[in-house]
């Protein structure tokens, strides 16, 4: 599958995400930095994309950007069909736990909270009622993962991978529409590396859009679109 | 707000490094709340001085007592007998009777002033011993409003208790208060033939004694406690107001460094959709929290030095104690302590 800077080569109906010239540009000693400029590109739902590149190509600029999490300097990012600028802070901050779902570099779990815990935060952001009930589905989400009985443990007692788990399924709990994760296997071993990126190609075939920063190799097995980034500027592959 | 999401955040109270700022809190803010109740002891004594009639009294030697009245300040001017209280003994309890020779002195509490003859106004906290008052009895205070329209008789006479003053600024423990002519129906001698006067005020003694000087006329003061605490008055709002500046330089730094600390946290929320408005919400909740059990704490303690110290500060008053908390000094402090607290922590996160 090729991805194009100049011709919009997927079919348009399952775009979620559209991306035309935005560019990302920060002040450095009142000097401009481009880190990111993109002529076009679109995201559709039920493909795995891999974003590969060099540190501080822009990758996870990128994702940053797609999540809502940066503003864009320049350019036009359309969500579901709808620009980004038209949104409030309160309509982005509820995209992003609704329908976006985060695995970050380095897992980021709260170390002073259980595991369940940490699944169980973006759930409790949604303010949704059925909390309790929902803690007893995590339970069944846990045992899919093969980490059964480690519901109750803090992350120091986890190990990297069983971290990674319990990240992965933080992003997944709000059943979001697009997932993304920043070198989600960044300090893992093969077996547990593999085991992730399957777990997001699963995700992936069921209709969720997978957007995958990685330096991994591996990942080009999963991945169904494999985009560069070198300075800011995507290429492909 | 979440609550779900805000007892996550609260939770992260018992993180070590909070434990060290409360403390440090507790520290700095029990020195304020101390300082406080100096200060506001300091008041209440310079009140008191202001008002007492002991400290305005000067016995003068002359019987031109018309000389004496043309003084602006000289409120009162008579034979010396009016310094001098009559005592007795009635039903168990000590009763000192002196003449209202200053109708402005006293705030009447419960019932009313001296109106008929026989009248009798005594202290709101009745003192019913022959002083002096020292710490072993300071406790035992009556209640005189049970008193009230009630008779007390020195086995002569007999005074009705018509009304109570309020003696807690006054440095008033045992005087009840009669009429100038149910005075002098007493068997009162006076000492000496001399004469007295009482000053409107206080702060006006070194001018009516500038007055006596030029007209050659001795006098002897009463009663002067005031200058050597001067110190009271000027040490402990400076030494405040340092600690108050050190608080606020603390915590601006500690709010700081917290939300440095917490940005993980921060940005794992904003990531799974909390709005910045709510994160803002959930950090002044947490920095307030941490707060309040550090005045909370603070508090105690202070109370705790109050009733070990208050014993030690009779020396400071002539015949009466009372030292007030002041409750509304600290609801002040407590109040814009949180509200500068909630404004860094807003400035933090948003920045």
């Amino acid at each position: 599958m090729n991805i194009d800077n100049n011709r919009d080569g997927v079919c348009m109906n399952n775009k979620i995400i559209e991306l035309e010239n935005v560019k990302k540009i920060y002040k450095v000693d009142n000097n401009d930095f481009i880190a990111l400029n993109i002529n076009n590109i679109s995201f559709e739902k039920g493909k795995f994309y891999a974003i590969i590149g060099h540190s501080g190509s822009g990758k996870s600029t990128l994702l940053q950007i797609i999540g809502l999490i940066k503003d864009k300097t320049n350019g036009t990012y359309k969500l579901f069909g709808k620009n980004v600028d038209e949104m409030n802070n309160n309509e982005k901050a509820n995209i992003r736990n609704k329908n976006i779902g985060f695995m970050f570099q380095d897992f980021y779990l709260d170390e002073d909270i259980k595991a369940i815990e940490n699944v169980m935060l973006p759930y409790y952001i949604s303010q949704k009622k059925d909390y309790k009930e929902k803690q007893k589905s995590i339970y069944q989400m846990f045992n899919e993962f093969n980490i059964t009985g480690k519901e109750l443990n803090y992350p120091k007692c986890l190990s990297t991978g069983e971290k990674a788990r319990v990240s992965l399924m933080r992003a997944l709990i709000n059943n979001p529409d697009i997932i993304l994760a920043d070198e989600p296997t960044g300090n893992l071993d093969k077996d547990n590396e593999k085991m992730i990126f399957e777990k997001l190609k699963k995700y992936a075939s069921e209709g969720k859009c997978v957007i995958v920063v990685s330096h991994s190799s591996e990942v080009s097995e999963y991945a169904d679109v494999i985009i560069r980034i070198e300075k800011g500027i995507i290429t492909y592959e | 707000m979440n609550n779900n999401v805000l007892k996550y955040i609260l939770n992260k109270i018992k993180n070590r490094n909070n434990i060290t700022f409360i403390i440090i809190n507790t520290i700095l803010i029990t020195i304020v709340f101390v300082c406080l109740i100096i200060v506001r002891f300091t008041l209440d004594y310079n009140s008191a001085l202001s008002k007492n009639l002991l400290g305005r009294t000067l016995v003068v030697y002359t019987d031109n007592l018309d000389l004496l009245r043309s003084n602006e300040h000289v409120i009162f001017a008579g034979v010396d007998k009016y310094r001098f209280s009559y005592g007795f003994n009635f039903n168990n309890n000590y009763i000192s009777l002196m003449p209202l020779t200053d109708n402005n002195y006293i705030n009447i509490v419960d019932g009313h002033g001296l109106i008929n003859p026989g009248d009798v106004v005594c202290p709101k906290r009745l003192y019913p011993y022959e002083y002096p008052l020292d710490e072993s009895n300071f406790k035992e205070f009556v209640n005189t409003k049970d008193w009230l329209n009630k008779s007390i008789s020195n086995g002569t006479y007999t005074f009705n208790i018509v009304g109570t003053y309020n003696n807690i600024l006054m440095d008033e423990a045992n005087i009840c208060y009669i009429s100038i002519s149910d005075f002098d129906k007493l068997d009162i001698t006076s000492y000496n033939n001399n004469s007295m006067i009482i000053i409107d005020n206080h702060k006006n003694i070194n001018s009516v004694k500038s007055f006596l000087t030029s007209n050659n006329i001795g006098y002897t003061e009463e009663f002067n406690a005031g200058d050597e605490y001067l110190y009271l008055v000027t040490i402990p709002p400076f030494i405040i107001s340092i600690i108050v500046i050190i608080i606020l330089a603390i915590s601006f730094n500690f709010s700081k460094k917290s939300i440095n600390n917490n940005n993980k946290t921060i940005g794992i929320l904003r990531a799974y959709g909390e709005s910045n408005n709510n994160i803002t919400k959930y950090y002044i909740c947490y920095h307030s929290l941490l707060l309040l059990i550090s005045i909370i704490i603070s508090l105690i303690i202070s109370i705790i030095i109050y009733e070990l110290v208050k014993p030690y500060l009779y020396e400071f008053y002539y015949y009466n104690l009372f030292i007030r908390i002041p409750i509304l000094g600290i609801i002040i402090f407590t109040l814009l302590y949180i509200l500068y607290i909630s404004l860094i922590t807003k400035h933090f996160i948003n920045k």
